[in-house]
């Protein structure tokens, strides 16, 4: 059975049509990247995937782990395994990130039917996660991105996900804005919840995060709808040449 | 009740008040003179949100008897199952009536407790409440703070509910270089009716002196409380002033703060959460009187339901008083489209050489916050009761004491639509 089924999906923003029939299925363990020139709907996917109350799903289905996903809140989409990293990961002022951290875990574990971790199991459980995401203990006890750097930001996202250890991870554009280094730690971050149950989706508008998390499949989507697909050899040649001639290869068909 | 009523109580009953029988010549002038200012309300610029002729017609009995065993014995139950501060020194007040039996003295705390003889300003009062005050006023109780080390003391207020309306008189005097901290609770026993409390304290601080001064209100839900706090620093002098509002019906908290010396700095923080339809009115009036001077006021507000909350935040600079910094900031959240906020900023200054700010927000909970939380698995009421904690929070911090900060935390978190765990607030 497949993870994820998306069926001729449509969806809105303030009565603007974004998505436009998007078809996309993906099975455990793949990793698909979601390229695109700008305002083709990248976001929207990943935003209608967690279930944000601004875009409207006007028809089409999606079926995560067999169930109708629009069905449900965000909440118990991120219960049931989504998890979906930021493009702009918003400061809460007053809210300790190891608590939201904590809180989340705890909801998700609940929701499953385990026990909820108490604090010191917890802070034992994500130390190594710290290491990888190169994230300190001060940095956990501010607040939830406060003051944090865009990198820091995104660093923190992934510490999220590497702590929630979601069945399906939602990467929003998360390689934008990136040094050289801090790619690299995210990515390391990445690959290290990679396994053959858990699959994930990166959203992104540059091949070089895909040259250090290497996809099994890459889809260009333009216009709301996904334009064609191919392997990793597909995003290295959209670096090379850009979207226009796939642009017009689509509207020759 | 009309004037002439209450008048009538003081006429029928008042030798039951302490005092020596010039005293009671003070006591009728000044009930005239509450009778000749009338109930406050909106036709008075410091009250323009908060009417309290309502209270007129309530048949409340401005002199409480004093506390029989029953009540005591209800009281001292109730205060069994407080968390108090350990190293505090506690005094308890039953409708106004200190309890000896119920207090507490820590020793090597180097402060005094003491009932003493009303002393009634040679000027008089100047708001009818104050004047209500004194016309009925119980009795006095001074805190003297002398010693060497910070003093630790509770002030607990516990009212009955039975329809009395006692005026108490309370007196903070630091001596010069000394500090301390006073708690005042306010609570009720189980079931209480109707009551009304209106509370006068003085607080004089000699030079250098600091007295963090909390307040932590958690009355039951027919109280009508108000308070005046009078405070005059000397040069040198800190306060530092923390309010919690969490019940209640109706709540005016007042400061009159004055900055006599150079270098006096008062600061005025506060959290307010109502719900229902309960009325909190915070007024702050600093008056900066000498150079160098410093005022911080910073209140908020949390307001569900058709409840409504008042700030009233007043900062006045003297002439002669350059070189002072003044800011005040009020913030509020609305959980309901009934709920009501009401912020107003008063500037009056007549120096050159001020820093003075002031800000005001309105708004509601973030649906990009909530979107967030949600979108990590957390349900929708914990994640508005985290958002809402965190705002209170901001306040919260800024208590010192830290034993008492979690307790006022905990009165906070009592009232959250859900129950947040401890640890949610950033370092």
């Amino acid at each position: 059975m497949k993870l994820l089924e998306i069926k001729d999906l449509h969806a809105s923003v303030d009565g603007t049509e974004i998505l436009k029939g998007l078809n996309l299925s993906i099975g455990p363990g793949e990793v698909h990247a979601i390229m695109g020139p700008n305002g083709s709907g990248k976001s929207t996917l990943a935003q209608v995937l967690a279930g944000h109350a601004s875009y409207e799903v006007t028809s089409g289905a999606i079926r995560f782990r067999g169930d109708n996903l629009l069905e449900m809140t965000p909440e118990a989409r991120a219960c049931t395994g989504i998890f979906l990293a930021f493009q702009y990961p918003i400061e809460i002022p007053g809210v300790n990130n190891t608590y939201l951290l904590k809180a989340a875990l705890n909801a998700q574990r609940q929701a499953r039917g385990e026990p909820e971790v108490d604090a010191f199991e917890f802070m034992r459980l994500i130390k190594d996660k710290m290491k990888i995401m190169q994230i300190s203990e001060e940095f956990l006890h501010r607040s939830v991105n406060e003051g944090f750097s865009g990198g820091e930001k995104k660093r923190n996202e992934i510490l999220q996900m590497l702590t929630l250890e979601p069945m399906l991870a939602v990467l929003d554009e998360t390689d934008s804005g990136l040094d050289v280094d801090a790619l690299k730690i995210v990515a390391a971050g990445v690959n290290s919840l990679r396994d053959a149950q858990r699959s994930m989706i990166l959203v992104t508008h540059y091949e070089r995060l895909l040259e250090l998390v290497v996809p099994d499949f890459v889809h260009v989507l333009a216009g709301g709808r996904i334009i064609k697909s191919g392997n990793h050899e597909l995003a290295r040649e959209l670096d090379a040449r850009g979207y226009d001639w796939i642009q017009q290869e689509a509207t020759a068909v | 009740m009309s004037t002439a009523q209450i008048t009538q109580q003081l006429e029928d009953r008042g030798s039951e008040l302490p005092g020596p029988p010039e005293l009671r010549a003070a006591r009728r002038s000044a009930l005239k003179q509450f009778g000749e200012l009338g109930w406050p309300g909106k036709r008075l610029d410091a009250w323009r949100y908060t009417d309290l002729s309502s209270l007129g017609d309530k048949d409340f009995s401005y002199i409480a008897p004093v506390p029989d065993a029953a009540a005591i014995e209800a009281a001292r139950t109730l205060l069994d199952k407080f968390e108090f501060i350990d190293e505090a020194s506690r005094s308890v007040f039953i409708d106004g009536h200190r309890v000896e039996s119920l207090s507490v003295s820590k020793s090597g705390s180097e402060l005094e407790v003491q009932t003493t003889a009303l002393k009634f300003a040679e000027d008089g009062p100047e708001s009818a409440l104050a004047a209500l005050n004194t016309a009925f006023a119980a009795g006095g109780t001074t805190v003297r703070v002398t010693g060497s080390s910070a003093a630790l003391l509770e002030l607990v207020f516990i009212g009955t509910g039975r329809g009395f309306a006692p005026q108490l008189k309370l007196m903070i005097e630091l001596a010069a270089g000394t500090k301390a901290t006073v708690i005042q609770r306010f609570i009720d026993l189980p079931d209480a009716g109707e009551a009304w409390l209106n509370l006068v304290t003085d607080i004089e601080q000699a030079e250098d002196s600091e007295l963090s001064l909390y307040r932590l209100q958690t009355h039951a839900p027919e109280q009508y409380q108000t308070t005046l706090s009078r405070a005059r620093l000397a040069h040198g002098a800190k306060l530092a002033a923390g309010n919690v509002e969490v019940g209640g019906n109706l709540i005016r908290n007042e400061f009159e703060i004055c900055l006599e010396g150079n270098e006096a700095e008062a600061r005025v923080f506060g959290i307010a959460l109502t719900n229902r339809q309960q009325h909190c009115d915070t007024r702050i009036a600093v008056k900066h009187q000498a150079p160098h001077t410093t005022s911080r006021q910073e209140f908020r507000a949390i307001v569900a339901d058709t409840s409504r909350s008042v700030f009233n935040g007043k900062v006045i600079v003297r002439e002669e008083a350059q070189n002072i910094d003044a800011r005040q900031q009020s913030d509020n959240l609305l959980l309901s489209p009934t709920a009501e906020a009401d912020t107003r900023p008063e500037l009056e200054i007549h120096a050159d050489q001020v820093v003075c700010s002031h800000g005001a927000t309105v708004g509601e909970l973030s649906d990009d916050h909530l979107f967030y939380l949600r979108a990590r698995g957390i349900d929708e009421e914990t994640a508005r009761g985290i958002l809402i904690a965190a705002f209170a929070d901001t306040i919260l911090e800024r208590i010192d004491l830290v034993s008492f900060r979690e307790q006022a935390r905990e009165a906070v978190n009592a009232k959250l639509p859900r129950q947040i765990e401890p640890g949610s607030a950033a370092q």
